[in-house]
C-alpha cells in the first residue's frame, strides 16, 4: 500500500507499507477493539474478514487508487493499493 | 471553472488509475506526448481522440468540451450483458465549491464482503462521506443490472456528489 501526501510548500511524503504488516490478525483485533470503544460494532471476525477480501483483492489489481483528495490549497493525497 | 484539455486528459487518466506510461502504450504514442497533452504543450492528433475518450471512459464531448452532461446515466443491463458484481467498481466523486476534490474508488468486490461480513463501510473507511451513503441499496441496484450514475447531488452551496458504477 502507498500512502502519498504532497503539498503546495514541496514537504512531501511517501510511505510504502507492506499489506501484510499492516493488515493482519493482529490489526484486526486492535480495530475491532477500537471500533467497540468508540461504540461501533465491528467483530475481530467482520475485521478480519474485510482484511482478507482486501489483501485477496491486492493481488489481482496492484495498483489499485483507493483514494484521491486534492484540496483546493494544493495539497493531494493519495491512497493506492 | 475552466480547465483546459490537458488537464481533463490527466484528470480523467488519474481518475481510470492509468499511468502516464500506461496511457501511452494504450494510445500507441510515447510517454513524454503524453507529458506534452497534459501540460497543453501539444493536442493529441484529431484522429487519435475517438481512442483517447475510449481509453479515458469518456465521450469526445466530454473530452474537448468538458461538459458532463454525457454522464453515464442509469441503465439496467440485460442479464447476458452484466459483468460479475467482482470486475464492477464504484466511484464516488466529491467537488466542493471551495475546490476540493475528493475521489473513490472502492471495488464492488469489496463492498459484497463487507455488506456479507455486516460490517458499514464508515466503520472500515473512516471516511465521514460515507456514511450517509445506504451501501447495501447500492449494491442490491448493481446486482439487479442497474448501472450508471445512481446518485447525484448539488448542493445549494455549490458542492456536488456523485456515485456511479462501472
Amino acid at each position: 500500500m502507498k500512502i502519498i501526501v504532497e503539498t503546495p510548500n514541496s514537504r512531501n511524503i511517501r510511505i510504502s507499507l507492506p499489506l501484510g504488516l499492516i493488515l493482519n490478525r493482529l490489526t484486526a483485533r486492535i480495530a475491532s477493539k477500537t471500533a467497540q470503544k468508540n461504540g461501533e460494532t465491528l467483530t475481530y471476525e467482520q475485521a478480519y474478514g474485510f482484511i482478507s477480501a482486501l489483501k485477496d483483492f491486492k493481488r489481482m489489481n496492484s495498483g489499485w487508487k483507493l483514494i484521491e483528495v486534492d484540496s483546493a490549497d494544493g495539497h493531494h493525497v493519495e491512497i493506492t493499493l | 471553472m475552466n480547465m483546459t484539455l490537458g488537464k481533463r486528459i490527466a484528470q480523467y487518466r488519474k481518475e481510470k488509475g492509468l499511468t502516464q506510461e500506461a496511457l501511452a502504450q494504450a494510445m500507441n504514442v510515447s510517454a513524454q506526448a503524453v507529458s506534452k497533452w497534459e501540460n497543453d504543450l501539444t493536442c493529441p492528433d484529431i484522429a487519435s481522440l475517438p481512442l483517447l475518450s475510449k481509453i479515458l471512459g469518456v465521450t469526445v464531448d466530454e473530452l474537448l468540451s468538458g461538459k458532463s452532461e454525457n454522464l453515464p446515466t442509469v441503465a439496467m443491463q440485460p442479464l447476458e450483458n452484466r459483468k460479475a458484481i467482482e470486475e464492477m467498481m464504484l466511484r464516488i466523486v466529491v467537488d466542493t465549491a471551495d475546490g476540493d476534490k475528493v475521489r473513490v474508488n472502492l471495488p464492488m468486490a469489496l463492498i459484497k464482503v463487507a455488506i456479507e461480513l455486516g460490517v458499514e463501510m464508515p466503520q472500515v473507511s473512516g471516511n465521514s462521506a460515507l456514511k450517509n451513503i445506504d451501501f447495501k441499496q447500492i449494491f442490491d441496484l448493481v446486482s439487479h443490472g442497474a448501472i450508471g450514475n445512481l446518485v447525484e447531488v448539488e448542493s445549494s452551496n455549490g458542492d456536488t456528489v456523485r456515485i456511479f458504477v462501472e
